[in-house]
């Protein structure tokens, strides 16, 4: 960041016409004055004529290396403050990408949890269901299981009962027929000659 | 082919014919000869192969009939037996005999019994248990008796729909079917 300060200087064209000016007048100068023998050669007109020369240049050399140089300098310093202006927003909105990011992740952390700790209750209630429902099939089978097993065992007992009373009339029934005779026979049918009733 | 209504159309006719005929003993005639003839149908393979052939032409049997039977049945039955072969109705012979039986008994308001022991009845307990069934029936009575060693002991007397059971046999499964509605029950 350069800073630039005013200060007052005296115009170049000003100081060009000045340096003219002693170059003129050195030059006349030089022309007129007589070298004093056996002393320093001593020239006023050259020395006010390079003056004038060197306020010439001083401007010339101002305006056509210094100028250019500062101009090309100062937009160098303004690119650069530019590119580190760009570079500060830059990094400004990276600064907010990387907090709207962050912010973005904590809300889909939270949001996940969220649906996390749903899913973990779904889930649970699920097994509580499922645990339930196969308790209550395990249940239902036992019961069948048993049913089937009374109904089985009741079976068996009354194919047991119906062999049981089929032995005991066959038994009954050889027993009968070996003891009977002629006249229990005919006692029998006196019986029943005796109590028969016509069905009306 | 047996048509049982045809059977009983001339079995009435036979009986009607018969009662109209102005002899009291005329139906009980009818009856034998046909109880006759179909005897020689069941127990003669050849009588019978002769009179229910197809294959034998109606003339043949007429003459079969008018040689074997002309002299021995009524004139009643042997024209009914006449008109049976010639409308072709030979097979129905057997059935209208059993019809006439059941006609002259609902005539006569009889009751025909089966009566089964497994030893056959004397004399004096068929008429103790004829007496006793008429007795209570209060109808005629004609009864067939049967012997079935099955039964073991006892009677069973069987009319219309109905069974009188008193054999031992008849016991014997009435207790087994005690017994067993019992064993259900308990299950």
């Amino acid at each position: 960041m350069a800073s630039h300060t005013e200060t007052k200087k005296i115009p170049n064209g000003v100081k060009a016409i000045i340096g003219l000016v002693l170059l003129i007048v050195g030059a006349g100068l030089s022309a007129a004055i007589v070298n004093l023998p056996g002393g320093l050669e001593l020239n006023f007109g050259e020395i006010i004529a390079t003056i004038g020369i060197l306020l010439i240049l001083f401007p010339a050399v101002e305006t056509f290396y210094t100028k250019p140089l500062e101009d090309a300098i100062n937009d160098r310093n303004s690119s650069l403050e530019k590119t580190f202006s760009e570079a500060e927003d830059l990094r400004n909105q990276m600064d907010k990408m990387r907090s709207d990011y962050e912010k973005r992740l904590a809300e889909t952390e939270a949001d996940a949890r969220q649906k996390i700790q749903a899913q973990i209750k779904e889930a649970q209630a699920l097994r509580q269901k499922l645990e339930a429902d196969a308790v209550g099939r395990a249940d239902e089978l036992i019961k069948r299981a048993h049913d089937e097993i009374a109904a089985e065992r009741d079976k068996v007992l009354t194919e047991l009962r119906i062999e049981v009373v089929n032995l005991t009339l066959g038994a009954t029934e050889k027993l009968l027929g070996e003891n009977m005779d002629s006249e229990k026979n005919r006692m029998l049918i006196r019986d029943f000659v005796n109590k028969v009733e016509v069905p009306s | 082919m047996h048509d049982l209504k045809i059977a009983k159309r001339y079995a009435r006719a036979l009986f009607e014919t018969a009662l109209e005929s102005g002899d009291p003993k005329m139906v009980a005639a009818v009856e034998d000869d046909f109880g006759g003839i179909v005897s020689l149908l069941v127990n003669n393979p050849r009588f019978r192969s002769l009179i229910l052939s197809p294959e034998v032409n109606r003339e043949e049997k007429l003459g079969l009939l008018d040689r074997l039977f002309s002299d021995r049945i009524t004139a009643v039955s042997l024209e009914a037996l006449i008109l049976m072969i010639e409308k072709g109705r030979e097979d129905e012979i057997e059935w209208v005999q059993r019809e006439f039986v059941k006609l002259r008994r609902d005539y006569e308001n009889t009751i025909f019994l089966v009566v089964t022991t497994a030893e056959a009845l004397d004399e004096d307990q068929r008429l103790m248990l004829i007496g006793k069934l008429t007795e209570i029936t209060g109808k005629k009575l004609e009864a067939e008796y049967r012997i079935d060693p099955h039964l073991i002991g006892g009677i069973r007397v069987a009319y219309d729909t109905y069974v009188l059971d008193g054999s031992l046999r008849g016991e014997l499964r009435r207790l087994r079917d005690r017994l067993l509605h019992d064993v259900l029950i308990q299950s």
